[in-house]
């Protein structure tokens, strides 16, 4: 016991008094170990949060969290995991997982990503970290309303109209105001407003332009805060699209997106670039699928092209060039690829672009997810034709040419075939002022890949004078070439047989000046020889359905500067707008497809004429069987129907007339009343003498005029009498 | 023989009438001689001679005994029809840009141009008066304008005048009231009235405007009742006299001319149907802008003047004579 009470009286007391204060930090006394400590930035990145997991209450919160340890732990056993409860003590659906690094942590991410875990609840893993790069949302945010859905009709009312009437849509100055109208080609009588009136042919529809979505099942109108859709038979408001100040708008080609694009406001503040100049949207649901910058895709503070996406038939991938390099000085290289999206996601396929070096254009196949690209040649390497398949950007085939100055493509719209048109010279010079001039003459060549042969083989079609303008009949074998000068140009028609290695040239047609243009109409057969902006205005019309191509009609349209086959080809207008030459008669003129005129409307600043595009919808070959062997039958009826309506019509122009008439002739009596009144006022005004009285047969006298034939010249006295003459 | 085409003037026509039977074609051009022709063969029978700058208007009364012509030189001169003597001249201070009869050939109206200080004005004066129609006399109506009054013309008996002005205004005055006008139409046209005429039986007017229509006016109340567009600016427009058409005539500027094809330049003759406003017809000729035109009593015959200079005289065809709407 003694023992006991001496340890404690020697033992001094080192502890602190109960105010004391330790004037030591931790980073002083232990910084090593506090080094080690675990931060949070750490544990970021082992952490992954994982949503979709089941809602279930407090009862069965053990057995979730059994299951989920059991799908976790095969990735990784080390894993933690806490389902945050909700307030009843059952899980939010929601999971908080731990893992022992970064690397399995990433992995657990990409393999959770997406993974279903049972029929209702699909994972969606994120890391912890990403949840920094979450943007606070607005202070005034709301849930987004529900939009009530406008139900419009049927957009395809007017596929519906009983004599396949096609319908048109123009904007000019009516009555000095802008107004854009829809109407129907009523074949040879005047176009009427397509529906009601009041609703089909509106003042300041658009503030600039209108265009006709792909399928034509919408109108969209351009307004200083968005687009507007307008659909169905009364063209009730479908859709709209806020985006201010946008300019222009593009669709998709199956109509299920559309893009707009409105410059930035400011174009020359650096670094501070718009982020969403063109915007891409879903068309039915009104909403904005991706917002991408015209500086990040482009490399320019400037829209290089419109359409900037080009689409492929699918819709399922969009592309356009790639920005320019720049190299150490700051110098634009020539673009080497092409970016293409796809519409899934809105991001790059494989996320990097396509390369091909000095690529200049590319234009998707019609049919399939092809891609053809034209590369320009630089003195070292030659030019280079070529197609891609996407997506898995297997080169099908190329062609490449040397001293290539200018190209273009063209895709049959069958897809069948894609030519391309080369300017070969021989020598190039460059100029002091850095023109570029060709010495000793340039070569023209046609060249055309046949997609659907063997290795898609290749074809050459040298051209004996300079190329002006190319189109393909659309379904067949046949193509047109124009040739030549502008004094002198002349339609060339080829034919492509099975078996031959050049297309045979089926008929040379007359030539013709200032021709541009050559035009196949949609569904094949005829094709239109346009001599756009010239002063006679001549469009050749040609059947190249028989052995033997041939002109059918020629017509005149002064000036005109816009020529377009109606959807089924069995129209063509022609249209002198505001964008033409000056001076010209703004207006349009509709023939059929053999060039006879139908109607001709002379319009107040016509700006645009446009056909509304039908939908592709194609008969059964069956079907189509059908009404080729019932043609005679039916083409009876249909001009039956063609001259009762003419028949209606002029009776009904009759009517019309007949109320004039009678409203005329009203005023008209009550004038000649008023005269009646004051006749012997005016005949007393002309000394008595009645000019107005029925001329008397007896009073005329038979008079006999000598004329003289030749007559010839004898000096003469002068008299009084000649001088005057 | 048909159509005749007339080569008396050395520059551009500026009016072509008829006498009231029409046999006789009046004519005067931007030279100084205006002319009469048989109109049955286009034979010139002479000249008015004397003015000394270009005659803007000819007129003559309805029993061919007088002539009036207007003239840039300052002058109004009445003439002898059938002698060609000058029998009385009226001058101004500004050139006289158009004359006309009243229904009795006893007045003279004249309209004159606005020029530095002067103002444009309405000026009737009557024959018989010899104060009036002495040097330095003054007339007996007057009335002053700020606009150019392009086209004055007697519209019923002596008494009452419609004036166009270049504004595109119309005015209708009775001489007896100077002050103000009785009728006034501000909304028909919008540019230059370029002519007036008075229907064959005196129910309507027709006016050509540079605004590209012609219009056809309620004669007693200057009411638009129809309206007649063409593609170019319209010079000139008169009424049939036995049908229900109309005829307009015009084209591209004289300034523009030189620039445009002749297809393009719409120098042809429109007729339309005065009723229901419809061209169904035009004949081509001139190789300029139509300046003045005029209907032939008989209904036949259509006398056009052009910037060319050259007088044409067109008899219809078969296909225009049996032409007949339906209604």
């Amino acid at each position: 016991m003694v023992e006991l009470d001496l340890n404690k009286e020697n033992e001094e007391d080192f502890s602190d008094p109960p105010d004391f204060v330790d004037n030591v930090t931790d980073e002083d006394l232990v910084p090593d170990v506090l080094y080690k400590r675990p931060t949070i930035e750490e544990f970021e990145d082992n952490c992954v949060f994982i949503a979709g997991i089941p809602i279930v209450g407090a009862d069965r919160i053990a057995r979730l969290q059994n299951v989920l340890r059991k799908v976790l732990e095969k990735l990784e056993p080390g894993v933690k995991l806490y389902i945050p409860p909700s307030p009843e003590g059952g899980s939010l659906g929601v999971l908080l997982t731990e893992w022992p690094d970064a690397r399995s942590a990433a992995f657990a991410v990409k393999s959770l990503e997406g993974y279903a875990f049972d029929k209702n609840h699909t994972f969606t893993a994120r890391f912890f970290s990403d949840m920094k790069k979450l943007e606070e949302p607005a202070e005034d945010w709301q849930t987004p309303q529900k939009n009530e859905y406008t139900d419009v009709g049927d957009l395809w009312w007017w596929l519906q109209n009983e004599r396949c009437r096609d319908q048109f849509a123009i904007s000019h100055d009516k009555l000095g105001v802008p107004t854009v109208g829809v109407f129907t080609n009523m074949k040879g009588n005047d176009p009427e407003l397509a529906g009601d009136p009041e609703k089909a042919e509106r003042a300041n529809w658009t503030e600039t332009v209108f265009t006709w979505s792909p399928h034509g099942s919408y109108l969209s109108t351009i307004h200083k805060r968005g687009i507007i859709l307008w659909g169905g038979k009364d063209y009730a408001r479908a859709h709209r699209f806020a985006h201010d100040n946008v300019q222009y708008i593009d669709f998709s080609p199956c109509e299920t997106f559309l893009i707009t694009y409105a410059a930035p406001e400011e174009t020359n503040s650096w670094g501070a670039y718009e982020k969403d100049s063109l915007r891409v949207w879903d068309v039915r649901t009104g909403e904005l699928k991706k917002a991408y910058s015209t500086f990040e895709l482009t490399g320019r503070t400037q829209l290089p092209t419109w359409p900037f996406f080009k689409w492929s038939c699918d819709e399922k991938y969009f592309a356009c060039l790639k920005a320019p390099e720049k190299d150490k000085l700051e110098r634009e290289r020539k673009i080497d690829g092409i970016s293409i999206f796809e519409s899934e996601t809105f991001d790059l396929v494989d996320k990097r672009a396509v390369a091909v070096e000095n690529i200049k254009q590319f234009e998707w196949s019609p049919t399939a997810p092809i891609l053809a690209y034209y590369s320009e040649c630089t003195d070292a390497v030659p030019a280079e034709f070529g197609l891609l398949q996407v997506p898995s950007m297997q080169r099908l085939r190329s062609a490449r040419v040397h001293n290539v100055a200018d190209a273009q493509m063209f895709w049959q719209k069958s897809g069948k075939r894609l030519a391309f048109y080369t300017m070969r010279y021989k020598k190039k010079e460059f100029r002091e002022t850095g023109e570029i001039k060709y010495v000793g003459g340039c070569q023209y060549h046609v060249d055309i890949f046949e997609i659907d042969k063997k290795d898609v083989s290749l074809m050459n079609l040298p051209l004996s004078e300079p190329f002006i303008h190319f189109d393909w009949d659309p379904e067949g074998d046949k193509f047109c070439v124009l040739v030549g000068n502008n004094a002198k140009a002349t339609p060339q028609v080829y034919k492509i047989e099975a078996n031959s290695h050049a297309p045979k040239l089926v008929s040379k047609l007359d030539a013709g000046v200032h021709f541009n243009e050559v035009q196949f109409a949609p569904k094949g057969g005829w094709l239109a020889v346009l001599a756009k902006v010239s002063s006679g205005g001549n469009v050749y019309f040609i059947d190249t359905s028989l052995a033997e191509a041939k002109r059918t009609n020629v017509i005149e349209h002064p000036l005109f500067n816009k020529g377009y086959w109606d959807p089924t080809g069995r129209y063509f207008a022609t249209c002198s707008t505001i964008g033409g030459r000056s001076g010209a008669d703004l207006g349009y003129r509709i023939f059929t497809f053999q060039g006879r005129e139908l109607c001709r409307k002379n319009l107040d600043r016509l700006a645009q004429f446009k056909w509304r595009p039908r939908p592709p919808v194609k008969l059964s070959e069956q079907k189509q069987r059908e009404i080729k062997k019932n043609l005679k039958k039916t083409a009876a009826k249909f001009i039956k129907q063609d001259d009762d309506e003419k028949c209606r019509a002029s009776q009904e122009v009759v009517e019309k007339r007949r109320k004039i008439m009678a409203a005329f002739d009203i005023i008209r009596n009550r004038n000649r009343e008023v005269l009646a009144e004051t006749r012997e006022q005016r005949i007393a005004l002309r000394r008595g003498v009645d000019t107005e009285a029925a001329l008397d047969e007896d009073e005329f006298v038979d008079e006999e005029i000598t004329i003289a034939l030749s007559t010839s010249k004898t000096p003469a006295p002068l008299s009084e009498e000649d001088e005057r003459d | 023989m048909r159509p005749l085409s007339l080569k008396g003037h050395e520059r551009a026509l500026t009016r072509v009438r008829f006498n009231r039977e029409g046999d006789l074609t009046f004519s005067c051009a931007k030279d100084k001689k205006p002319c009469v022709w048989y109109t049955e063969n286009g034979e010139r029978i002479g000249s008015y001679d004397g003015h000394n700058g270009a005659v803007w208007d000819i007129d003559v009364a309805w029993d061919t005994s007088k002539c009036v012509t207007a003239s840039g030189d300052l002058t109004v001169k009445i003439w002898d029809a059938e002698l060609g003597s000058c029998l009385y001249t009226v001058n101004h201070q500004t050139p006289m840009k158009s004359c006309g009869f009243s229904y009795s050939g006893n007045l003279v109206c004249y309209t004159t141009q606005k020029m530095t200080k002067n103002l444009s004005t309405v000026q009737v004066r009557d024959i018989r008066d010899g104060n009036q129609m002495a040097e330095g006399g003054e007339s007996f109506f007057a009335t002053q304008f700020d606009v150019n009054a392009t086209t004055a013309l007697f519209t019923q008996m002596d008494d009452l005048i419609t004036i166009g002005f270049e504004s595109g205004l119309l005015q209708q005055y009775d001489l007896r009231n100077p002050d103000s006008p009785i009728h006034t139409n501000e909304s028909v046209h919008r540019y230059s009235i370029q002519d007036l005429q008075l229907s064959p039986s005196g129910e309507f007017l027709i006016s050509a405007s540079r605004d590209k229509t012609a219009a056809l006016l309620d004669v007693n109340d200057l009411k638009k009742l129809k309206q007649y567009k063409s593609e170019r600016p319209v010079n000139s427009a008169c009424v049939a006299p036995n049908r229900d058409h109309i005829c307009l005539g015009g084209g591209e500027d004289a300034m523009q001319v030189t620039q445009t094809s002749v297809s393009a330049g719409h120098f042809e003759a429109k007729i339309y149907h005065m009723v229901f406003e419809e061209e169904f017809a035009r004949f081509k000729g001139h190789f300029g802008p139509i300046n003045t035109m005029a209907w032939h009593p008989s209904g036949t015959i259509i006398a056009t003047g052009g910037e060319d200079g050259y007088v044409r005289i067109q008899e219809f065809d078969e296909d225009y004579l049996g032409f007949t709407y339906d209604f």
